[in-house]
C-alpha cells in the first residue's frame, strides 16, 4: 500500500530556554493510503501540532516529513501552499466555509484554484453534494445551513479536488449526535468505497470508536498505536 | 477563476453593510467637498481670466517687440505688418481686435491724475468688455464720437459727471504733444481695482489725439476655448513673418495675475490634501478592521491552498470596488450642484464681495464642470485607497495560516 504520510523523528519545540515546550518529541509515524486514523490525546499532547505538520502548515525543528512522496522541507512557502491545494483536504472544527459563497461555490472553491474546467467542476460538485445528502441545497449560503450540513459541505470542499488524504481537526466538536453520526457514516463510506485516507485529531469517543487505527499521544510522544 | 474572485470581492463588500455604507459615505462626502472646492476655484480662475483677459489683454497678444519693454507710442504697430485675416481664420480663434492703449494726465480745475487711455472699437468692445453692463450713467460710445467714458471712481475724484469736460494730456507719436478736451459721455463701474482709473474713447479718436493714425499698440486675440491656447499660439507664430513682431500669451503679459491664481490654487491644494487625508484615514480604518475581522478566514483560505497572490487579488478588488462606489457617488452627488452653479453663478454682495474684489477677482460664486477636475480628483481618491491598501498587502504577504487561525 502506498505511504501517503510519513514523519521521521520529528521534533517540534515552542519557545526557548527554560520556557521551551517540546510539543513533539521524536515522532515517527507512517499512514498508508486508505487508512481511517484518529490522533487522540489530552490537551497539550501534541495532536494538533502533529496535524499541522502533516498538513504542511508548520515545519519541524528537526526530523523529516514526507507527504505523498514529497519531503516538505524542500518546498518554499508558495510551493507549500500549492502542495496543500493539490494534495491535502482540510475539514475544520468550525467548518470555516466562506460565508458569502453558496454551498456549491464553497465546494468548488479549491477546484477553481486548480483551474479545473467548469463542466468538470459542476459535475463533480453536484455529484458529491448529492452523495452527502445536500441535493437542493446548492444555492444556500452557510448561514442558511445547519452545523451538520455545513460540515458536509466542508467535507465536499475537501474531497472535490481529489486530494491524497483528508485531515480533519475535531470535525465533530460542534455537531449534535445525529449530525456526528451522519458525518462519520459519510466519511466511513468514502473511506471504504473510494479508498480515501482520513486522519482525525479528536477527543470524541464516537470518532475514536469508528477509527480503524488510533494513535495515542501524550507529552509530544506516541504512547500507543492501535490497529483495529 | 478571476470572475469568481471578483464576485467574491463584491459579495465581501456587503458582509458588513454598516461599515461599507460608512466607508462609501466618507469617500463620497470628501470627494464631494474636494470637487466643489476645486471646481469653484477653477471656475473662478476661468471666469476672472476671461473677464480680465478677453477684450482687453487677449489670450494672445501681438505687439512690436520693442513695445514689450517700452510701452510708448513710438513702438506701435501698423496694419501692414500683420495679415489679420489669416489669424482670424485659425481654428479656435474667436476674435482678433486691434487696440490702442496709452496713458495721459487727466485734469479739470486744480485736480489732475494719470489714467490709462483705452482706444476701443465701440462696435465690438461695448459687448466684449461688458461696458453695457458696467455703464452706470450716460450712454455708450459710438465709433465716430469725440467723447470719453470714465469710471465712477474718477468721476468722484474730479467731482464731474456726464456732460462735463476733462483735459487729457500725453505724448503722441514721434514726440508730438497729445492733448485734447473731451466731454464725458458715460460713467462706468468696475469692481476690479486695475480698471478703476481708466478712460475709454473710440480707437479712431485715440489714434488722432496721439497723432498716430492707422497705428495700434497691440493686436488682441481671443479664443473660443482657453484650452486651445498652446495650439493657437503655435499656429499664429507660423503666420507672423515680421521678425520684429512679438507674440505673447496672457500669462506673459499679466504675470501678476498668473502668480495670484497659482498662489490661490496652491491654497486650494492644501485644503484638498487635508480632505484627502480624511479619505485616506477612513479607508485605512476600514482596511485594518477588514483584516482583523477576516484574519481567521484568511488563515483558512491560505491553509486550504489559496495562494497569497489570490488573497491579495480578492482583497484589493474588494477595496477597489468599495472605493470606486464612493467615487461614483461623490461625483453623482456633486454633479447637479456643480451644474446648477455653473449655469447660475451667484453675484456676491457685502463684505464677502469686498474681500473678493480686494484680491483682484470679480465677486461671483460659480462652479466649473471641468472634466479633468472630475477625473484627477477621482483618480486621486483611488490612488489614496491603493496606498492605504498596502497595509493589507503587507499583512497577506506575511500570512501564517496557523497564527491567523488562532482564536
Amino acid at each position: 500500500m502506498k505511504k501517503v504520510i510519513e514523519t521521521i523523528k520529528v521534533h517540534k519545540i515552542f519557545g526557548e530556554g527554560e520556557i521551551a515546550v517540546h510539543a513533539l518529541n521524536d515522532v515517527s509515524i507512517q499512514i498508508n493510503e486508505g487508512e481511517f486514523t484518529a490522533l487522540v490525546g489530552p490537551s497539550g499532547s501534541g495532536k494538533t501540532t502533529l496535524l499541522n505538520m502533516i498538513g504542511g502548515l508548520d515545519t519541524p525543528n528537526s526530523g523529516n516529513i514526507i507527504l505523498n512522496d514529497q519531503d516538505i522541507a524542500e518546498l518554499n512557502k508558495s510551493e507549500m501552499t500549492n502542495f496543500r491545494q493539490k494534495n491535502i483536504g482540510f475539514v475544520f472544527q468550525a467548518y470555516n466555509l466562506i460565508p458569502v459563497l453558496s454551498a456549491y461555490e464553497n465546494a468548488e472553491f479549491i477546484m477553481l484554484l486548480q483551474d479545473i474546467p467548469t463542466e468538470e467542476r459542476k459535475e463533480r460538485v453536484y455529484k458529491l453534494l448529492k452523495e452527502v445528502g445536500l441535493e437542493g441545497k446548492e444555492d444556500n449560503k452557510p448561514g442558511e445551513l445547519s452545523g451538520g450540513q455545513q460540515q458536509r459541505v466542508a467535507v465536499v470542499r475537501a474531497l472535490a479536488a481529489k486530494p491524497a488524504y483528508i485531515l480533519a481537526d475535531e470535525p465533530t466538536a460542534n455537531l449534535d449526535s445525529t449530525s456526528t453520526k451522519d458525518l462519520l457514516d459519510l466519511m466511513a463510506r468514502l473511506n471504504q468505497e473510494e479508498n480515501m485516507t482520513f486522519v482525525f485529531s479528536t477527543h470524541d469517543q464516537r470518532v475514536i470508536d469508528r477509527a480503524k487505527r488510533v494513535i495515542y499521544l501524550d507529552d509530544g510522544k506516541i504512547v500507543n498505536d492501535e490497529q483495529r | 477563476m478571476r470572475f469568481t474572485f471578483i464576485m467574491l470581492a463584491w459579495r465581501n463588500i456587503w458582509r458588513n453593510r454598516k461599515r461599507a455604507f460608512l466607508t462609501i459615505s466618507s469617500i463620497a462626502a470628501s470627494l464631494f467637498f474636494v470637487l466643489f472646492l476645486r471646481q469653484m476655484q477653477f471656475w473662478t480662475y476661468d471666469f476672472n481670466i476671461k473677464n480680465t483677459v478677453s477684450g482687453s489683454v487677449g489670450y494672445l497678444q501681438i505687439t512690436d517687440s520693442s513695445y514689450v519693454d517700452e510701452k510708448i507710442i513710438d513702438n506701435t504697430l501698423t496694419s501692414d505688418q500683420i495679415d489679420l485675416n489669416k489669424i482670424k481664420e485659425i481654428e479656435g480663434v474667436s476674435g482678433v481686435y486691434t487696440k490702442f492703449q496709452s496713458g495721459a494726465l487727466v485734469s479739470t480745475g486744480l485736480k489732475s491724475r494719470f489714467a490709462a487711455v483705452n482706444g476701443i472699437n465701440p462696435l465690438t468692445d461695448n459687448k466684449l468688455l461688458k461696458l453695457d453692463r458696467k455703464l452706470k450713467k450716460g450712454t455708450l460710445l459710438s465709433p465716430d464720437d469725440k467723447a470719453i467714458l470714465i469710471t465712477e471712481r474718477m468721476a468722484d475724484y474730479y467731482k464731474v459727471s456726464v456732460g462735463d469736460t476733462l483735459v487729457l494730456m500725453g505724448q503722441g507719436y514721434h514726440g508730438y504733444t497729445a492733448a485734447a478736451l473731451y466731454p464725458i459721455k458715460g460713467l462706468l463701474s468696475f469692481s476690479v481695482g486695475d480698471f478703476s482709473n481708466m478712460v475709454f474713447m473710440p480707437i479712431k479718436e485715440a489714434q488722432y489725439m496721439h497723432v498716430a493714425e492707422n497705428r495700434f499698440t497691440h493686436v488682441l486675440i481671443d479664443l473660443e476655448n482657453s484650452n486651445d491656447l498652446p495650439e493657437v499660439e503655435k499656429q499664429i507664430q507660423k503666420e507672423l513673418k515680421d521678425p520684429l513682431l512679438k507674440l505673447r500669451t496672457w500669462m506673459e503679459v499679466l504675470p501678476g495675475l498668473k502668480q495670484g491664481l497659482e498662489l490661490d490654487a496652491n491654497s486650494g491644494l492644501i485644503i484638498s490634501a487635508i480632505l484627502y487625508m480624511i479619505v485616506g484615514f477612513g479607508i485605512f480604518g476600514t482596511i485594518v478592521m477588514l483584516y482583523n475581522e477576516r484574519k481567521f478566514e484568511f488563515g483558512v483560505l491560505s491553509a486550504i491552498g489559496t495562494g497569497r497572490s489570490s488573497l491579495i487579488f480578492i482583497t484589493m478588488t474588494e477595496l477597489f470596488l468599495l472605493s470606486s462606489i464612493g467615487v461614483l457617488f461623490g461625483n453623482l452627488v456633486a454633479m447637479p450642484f456643480l451644474y446648477y452653479l455653473n449655469n447660475n453663478p451667484i453675484e456676491l454682495g457685502g463684505e464677502a464681495a469686498k474681500a473678493i474684489i480686494d484680491q483682484g477677482f470679480e465677486p461671483y460664486l460659480g462652479t466649473g464642470m471641468f472634466l479633468d477636475v472630475f477625473l484627477a480628483n477621482s483618480l486621486a481618491v483611488l490612488v489614496i485607497a491603493a496606498i492605504a491598501s498596502t497595509y493589507i498587502i503587507f499583512k497577506l504577504i506575511k500570512i501564517n495560516p496557523i497564527e491567523s487561525m488562532k482564536q
